[in-house]
């Protein structure tokens, strides 16, 4: 029975990280990948706009309300945010990785592991890292490696529910299809050629 | 409730109020064409029994072939006898309905949860909520169909606590009412009763006796807008307002045939089908209404929707929903299943139509969103000992409301003018001032639907319109051109064009936005017969 579960769990993490891979290999058709970095530069221009607005309003409160400290927190919390979008992260690790990244973060709440945690931590800081690095495919790729290891973590609990294994072989059937059909990957990256 | 919960209460309403109805009139910058259209056509049944279509007393009206629901137009007719055809009167009922949904919010809460407290927070969170707000300003119909929503499930709380058939019948009848009222609720309010009944089956077969006469009084109600989603008019609707287009599908699969490796072609017609492509755009949609940079950052990227300059909530609720997300298992389930269910069902609407997110067509996500973060904040309010603490979270929210009212009553009105149309109030002002020296005006159909709020403004004679056959094209001495239209060989006119062209007369004024940037140009042209 143990040994029977051994080799799911073996089973669905060599699957999930194939997956993974064949994403990975994916995108190595891309010339140019989209920066997620911070770009100080917007916030001159951004805290002039928002003040230009401020008609009728005491230039104390205008610069209050509307300053490069509130910018730059606007800017760097957008910057950061946006490595947590759905779209982003759906791009990358498709349907099968999403969900069971939720899994994750499900049992991550519940059960308070420290392997989980730590995993959840990694994802925090490789996306503060990402806004702060100057090469977009490092970003990407530490991202994309922290987001892996934290769902396959979530393998333990699939393997213990019948359900919950089909629903994971059909989505890493969908998920073939989801990476086919995005392989442009339009979030992550101008264009992808394979020439 | 006590004396103290009472007055807390009153304070919470007042502030809704407030905050919904102040110059209401005049932020939002000017009447969208919706708004002028559902204006106009309450008044027109108000005059005349019939739409401006000169249909009598419809069930769908026409409008500019969107097919409005009749809700909102039917419960505006008496405002509009009230006080008038007019920005105020229009949007009225959208004001008093935001306020009334933070009544039975609050009530709502207080019937799931028992806790007044978190119900007295909730309520202050959806009185402040800047999505509310946003939608409670202005005449949607999103903001009447939800207060109905909510109340009617509510009623049926309530009717499945006291088993009161009347309640359960009430109750059913306003959840109808919220599909008639705006289209997003003819997906979500079956689809959420049908969950929750799937949900709680054991318990609702003991009612069984009690449920019969509501559900068949719903479906029977029903029929009507069952008949009209399957009509020509109803496909049409839908498929206008489509996010699975076949022409994207085509585009994607051509550009990996161009693409990618030889070998890998092969697949593409395999890969490349409706089902596959259409379900992937379906998850992408659905997911981006939980994007953290539309609900904490940007909000919908459609002027009329948001700020734009921050997200449907605010940036402290991105604290108190963390909280709740740990907090949550302490709920009763029942709560936990409904506020779930509501959550999670809540972008439906929004899926299958672009763009996505939308902000209006997921409005009721509003209620579970201020429900879980009334409850994040009602347990760091429990747990939070330190008062430095609590100093510095009570500076950050008021700082956070204080910045979100400079970007609602300072910035909004100037920065999205263009979004409401504005300028056509004072446009049609002037033209109505000088009109008797023309036996000709021509407005130009630049800024869209030019013809409703010359019909709006002037207060047009509904019967006069029905018996001339008005159109878009014109009525009366208007008529609304395109800027290729040659406005030479009409003889003496006062010409109406954009700000952008250029026009060979006597210019006798111009037509500004609270920016100063023109909108208008009204001229005086002598062209030959």
């Amino acid at each position: 029975m143990v040994a029977t579960k051994n080799i799911f769990k073996i089973l669905l993490v060599t699957l999930l990280l194939g997956l993974f891979s064949f994403r990975l290999w994916q995108s190595t058709g891309c010339k140019n990948f989209n920066s997620l970095r911070f770009n100080p530069n917007v916030l001159i221009a951004g805290v002039e706009s928002q003040r230009n607005l401020d008609v009728g309003i005491p230039i104390p409160v205008s610069k209050l309300l509307h300053n490069k400290v509130t910018e730059a927190l606007t800017q760097v919390s957008s910057r950061y945010l946006n490595t947590f979008k759905p779209k982003f992260l759906l791009e990358i690790l498709g349907p099968l990785g999403l969900f069971c990244a939720l899994l994750s973060a499900a049992l991550t709440i519940r059960t308070r592991k420290k392997s989980q945690i730590f995993s959840l931590l990694g994802i925090f800081i490789s996306s503060v890292a990402a806004i702060v690095l100057t090469q977009p495919k490092i970003s990407l790729l530490l991202i994309f490696a922290s987001w892996a290891v934290f769902a396959s973590l979530s393998i333990n609990f699939v393997i213990r529910s019948k359900m919950l294994l089909v629903l994971f072989f059909l989505l890493f059937v969908y998920t073939y299809f989801f990476y086919s059909i995005n392989w442009q990957m339009p979030v992550i990256c101008n264009e992808i050629f394979f020439n | 409730m006590t004396k103290a919960e009472k007055i807390i209460l009153l304070l919470i309403l007042s502030v809704a109020i407030f905050l919904r109805s102040y110059n209401t009139a005049i932020n939002p910058p000017g009447l969208y064409w919706d708004e002028a259209s559902i204006g106009y056509d309450a008044y027109s049944i108000l005059k005349t029994a019939h739409d401006h279509h000169r249909h009598f007393m419809p069930l769908f009206f026409e409008s500019y072939g969107d097919w409005k629901l009749p809700g909102y137009i039917y419960l505006l007719v008496p405002f509009i006898s009230i006080f008038g055809l007019n920005e105020l009167s229009v949007r009225f009922l959208s004001v008093m309905s935001g306020l009334l949904t933070v009544l039975v919010f609050y009530l709502l809460v207080k019937e799931l949860t028992a806790n007044i407290k978190l119900a007295l927070i909730a309520a202050f969170f959806l009185a402040i909520s800047p999505w509310h707000i946003q939608f409670s300003r202005a005449a949607f119909e999103a903001t009447p169909a939800l207060f109905l929503f909510v109340t009617g499930f509510y009623l049926l709380l309530v009717a499945v606590k006291r088993q009161k058939i009347s309640y359960l019948t009430l109750g059913s009848a306003l959840l109808v009412l919220s599909m008639y009222t705006y289209h997003a609720y003819r997906i979500f309010a079956p689809t959420f009763m049908l969950v929750l009944a799937l949900l709680f089956y054991k318990k609702l077969k003991k009612l069984r006796s009690l449920i019969v006469l509501p559900t068949f009084l719903a479906i029977v109600l029903s029929v009507p807008l069952i008949i009209f989603t399957l009509s020509e008019q109803g496909k049409l609707r839908a498929t206008s307002q489509s996010a699975f287009s076949f022409d994207e599908l085509r585009k994607s699969r051509l550009e990996y045939d161009q693409k990618s490796k030889k070998p890998l072609r092969f697949l593409s017609n395999k890969v490349f089908t409706e089902p596959m492509y259409y379900s992937q755009v379906a998850l992408k949609n659905y997911l981006e209404n939980f994007s953290p940079v539309y609900l904490f950052v940007n909000g919908d990227s459609v002027g009329r929707h948001s700020q734009v300059d921050m997200g449907q909530l605010y940036f402290f609720d991105l604290i108190t929903l963390g909280t709740a997300i740990v907090v949550v298992t302490k709920l009763k389930k029942q709560t936990l299943k409904i506020f779930a269910a509501w959550l999670l069902l809540s972008p439906l609407p929004a899926v299958i139509v672009t763009p996505s997110p939308h902000a209006l067509r997921s409005l009721q996500a509003v209620i579970p969103f201020t429900f879980f973060s009334a409850l994040g904040a009602n347990y760091l309010l429990t747990k939070v000992r330190s008062k430095v603490i609590i100093v510095i979270a009570v500076t950050l929210f008021c700082y956070s409301l204080v910045s979100y009212l400079n970007l609602l009553f300072v910035h909004y009105p100037r920065k999205f003018g263009p979004d409401w149309q504005e300028g056509y109030k004072n446009m049609v002002n002037f033209v109505v001032k000088v009109q008797d020296n023309y036996p000709k005006i021509y407005i130009t159909s630049a800024y869209g639907m030019p013809h409703m709020y010359t019909l709006f403004y002037t207060k047009y004679n509904p019967q006069s319109y029905i018996d001339q056959k008005g159109s878009e094209n014109g009525f009366d001495k208007y008529s609304f051109v395109t800027d290729q239209t040659d406005i030479y060989d009409k003889g003496r006119i006062l010409y109406v064009s954009p700000s952008w062209q250029k026009v060979d007369g006597t210019k006798l004024t111009d037509i500004f936005n609270l920016n100063g940037d023109i909108v208008f140009s009204i001229w005086e042209v002598n062209g030959r017969n």
